[in-house]
This record gives C-alpha cells, structure tokens and sequence, in this order.
C-alpha cells in the first residue's frame, strides 16, 4: 500500500483494510490491520482536521474547504467534481457491480465568534452574504464530519 | 475504501455539501443536478456530532428524527402617531403582541399533542422611541414540525392568526405573511437503522451503539431522501469527553453545545469511532457478491 494514499477523514478517507479481507459478516468487527492502519494514520487525519477548523467557510463561500476535499479525494483515486450548487464537491470511485451508496458531509461553518481557547482555533471574519463583517467558525462540527 | 477495492463492490460517492445552516445547500445540488449528472445512489448516509453523548458513542433514532424547518416573516401594519394620543393612531405594537400570543396557541390548543410542532419567534422590531406610536412592527417566526399535514396546517393557522387579530384591533390593512419554505423533516427508515445498528455494534461494540430520543432541529440532508428510490439514514455520534459530561450532570451545570462559541468536540475518540462505524456500514451495503 503506497505511504501516500493513507486515511484521510472520516469522509474522505473512507475505510483502508487489509487487502487480504473477506467481505464482512453483519455485527462482525473489523479486521486487525485496519484498526492498525486507522492508528497509524490519525496524526494525518488531525492535522487536516485542525487546517479545516482553523480556515471556515460561510455557507455557499467554502471554495478552499472544498478544494482541500477535492484535492484529498483525487490524490486516493476519486474522480471529483467542483462547483455543483455553488460550492458543493462530488467524489465517485467505482468498482465493479453492486449499489450506490452515497456518504455526505457539511463543509460551512457558522457566523459565530470561537471561544473555546483551542491553539487551532478560528480566528477567521469575513463578509457575510448581507455585506456585515462576521467572525466565522466551525462551531457545528462540520469540519469533524469532513 | 480507495485502498482495498476487493473487500467491496460498486460506486462510492462522496460528497461535500455547501451551507447546511441555511438548509439551503442540499437544494441547491440537488437542482445542480446531483442524481442526474452523477449517479443516483440507493442509499446516502450522513454522520452528525452531538454535544450531550460520550464521544464515539454512535447514536441511532428510526423514524421521525428531524424537524421541517420554515422562516414566516410577519408585517403588521397599524397608523403612526403620538404616543399621547392612540385614538389618533392605529397602535401596531400591541397587535403583534397579540398576534405573538395567539400564536402561541397554534401549539397549544390547536395541535394534537402528539404531533411536535414549535413557533418560536424569533424576532420582533418596531418603533424608535418611547412617545411615537410606529406604522409597523415586524416578527420573523421559525417554525418546526415532524409531519408534512402539521406543517402545512400551522402554517396557514399562523396566516390566519395574524390576520384576525390585525382585524380585530381595526387594522388599515392586513398584515403581511411571507413564508420562506426551509426544509422537510427527516425521516429514518426502520429496517435501515436496525442493519445499520448491528453493523456499527461489530465495528465499534455494542456499548458503543445507543438510541437518543428524535431532536427538534432540522437537517436539509431529509432532501435526499425524498427523492424516490433513495434510503437515507442520519446517525448522530456523540462528541463530548465522557468525564466533563458526567460533572457537568452533577454539578447541573449545562456544557456548551453545537452552535455555540466554546463547542469543541473531543477530536480523536469520536473521530475514530465514527471511521470505524461507517466504514463497517459501507462494506455492508456494498459486500462484493459471492
């Protein structure tokens, strides 16, 4: 398994497993090695997360939010599109026959003002849709579901 | 998923979903094509952090499980004049009070109590000082339900509400009801939850796997959902370090919730679970034929 393509976030990075693993019985743990490999890759994980808190995007406004998604899906093989509803980023990967299954994520944050004394804490203000002068951040999780 | 193609079968699609808060963004991909230039998927998932559970905890409700969400903006107009002399002036000021009150009876007396609604208003301005009797207040309302019948109900009561009351104070003309539709409730479908149930309790153990009660709020993730063929499921993960929760029970004291400036979910415990549950959820829902 190549170093590079390594567990990103919750969403966009999506399960790695052992390569030798047999299809999942219901209410069956998963396998060894991926806990392992979740383990392994969760100081990347973090640092994408605390990038994403410290730059939120308002709503219809998330074009790096979205780039950084975007960038992550294709670097793990997705073929990606930017820009649908505005801002919105979609991420297909198909292999072989069998459902569709759609995993969604918010990427906007809030016009609220981060008190929570975290070192990557927002510190961002912007503009809002009505020209007011806003603090912005990630004060619904969005960028932990991302 | 990217990185171990054989233990799975068929199309995964991500996607980033642009202003939730305003419940506005689902729309908006939706009509950008979203199951017409990509494929339509049979079933969409989204995770939510919650701010009263243990972090990881991965938390399930079948049925009803978010509310509709709309905006009414109410313009009550009365005649301006002097703060001494009402008889001149058509006070709008307490008309919307009265309205506001009358309001509160849509929940009150007009709904079966088994139906959750809520009118909150969230706003009222009118007038600029103390002895000058304005032309007209204005309230902006939200309004919650779980079921579409209510929804539509309570919204025209709400019309209705307002006008009577305009009327009865002698109102020069009606009041202005402006609804801005937000979104729809959502829905969990129950056979979902109960598979999704069993595959998150062997990813993550089953002390980890618990059912809250439905919440209030709203998610414009119903969107999906309504579209015909699609199986949507919203699963909540709680966020919160397992010890401040339980002194903060203790002392009475409420912790800081999702919205509010001091929200920081406790990162790893409740990221990790939420890897572990939904990508033992994907393999599920796309285990490669045999």
């Amino acid at each position: 398994m190549k170093p590079s393509s390594i567990l990103r976030h919750s969403l966009f990075a999506a399960g790695i497993v052992g390569a030798a693993l047999a299809p999942l019985a219901h209410s069956a743990p998963l396998p060894v090695p991926f806990a392992e490999q979740l383990n392994a890759n969760y100081p990347a994980i973090e640092t994408m997360y605390q990038d994403l808190h410290r730059n939120p995007e308002l709503g219809f406004a998330e074009h790096q939010t979205a780039a950084k998604l975007a960038a992550r899906a294709k670097s793990l093989g997705f073929e990606v599109t930017t820009g649908v509803g505005g801002t919105g980023v979609v991420a297909i990967l198909k292999n072989g026959p069998g459902p569709t299954v759609m995993l969604r994520t918010e990427m906007d944050a809030l016009p609220v003002q981060e008190k929570t004394g975290l070192p990557f804490a927002s510190k961002v203000s912007t503009k809002n849709a009505a020209g007011e002068t806003v603090s912005v951040a990630h004060a619904c999780g969005h960028d932990l579901h991302m | 998923m990217a990185d171990n193609r054989k233990a799975w079968s068929g199309t995964l699609m991500l996607i980033g979903q642009p202003s939730e808060e305003t419940v506005h963004g689902a729309e908006a991909m939706l009509k950008d094509g979203l199951f017409t230039r990509f494929p339509k998927p049979d079933y969409a998932l989204s995770f939510h952090d919650d701010a009263t559970m243990p972090s990881g905890t991965i938390l399930y409700h079948a049925g009803p499980f978010r509310a509709s969400s709309d905006v009414v903006k109410i313009t009550v107009f009365g005649q301006g004049g002097h703060g001494a002399v009402p008889h001149e002036a058509r006070d709008p000021v307490v008309m919307a009070s009265r309205i506001v009150l009358a309001l509160q009876t849509l929940v009150s007396r007009e709904n079966n109590p088994i139906d959750p609604a809520v009118i909150t208003v969230g706003s009222i301005h009118g007038g600029t000082v103390a002895n000058i009797i304005p032309d007209q207040v204005v309230l902006q309302l939200s309004v919650r339900t779980f079921k579409p019948e209510v929804r539509k109900r309570i919204l025209a009561s709400i019309a209705r509400e307002a006008k009577g009351e305009a009327m009865a104070a002698g109102a020069p003309k009606e009041p202005l009801v402006q609804v801005e539709p937000g979104t729809d409730s959502v829905y969990n479908d129950p056979a979902m939850i109960e598979r999704m149930v069993k595959v998150a309790q062997g990813a993550v153990g089953a002390e980890w796997v618990k059912e809250m009660p439905p919440k209030m709020t709203s998610e414009d993730f119903s969107q999906y959902g309504l579209q015909p063929g699609v199986k949507a499921i919203l699963l909540h993960v709680g966020a919160v370090d397992a010890t401040r929760l339980d002194a903060a029970r203790k002392a009475g004291q409420p912790l800081p919730g999702t919205h509010s400036p001091q929200w920081a979910p406790d990162f790893k415990p409740t990221v990790i679970n939420t890897i572990k549950a939904e990508t033992a959820i994907l393999l599920d829902l796309m285990a490669p034929k045999k």
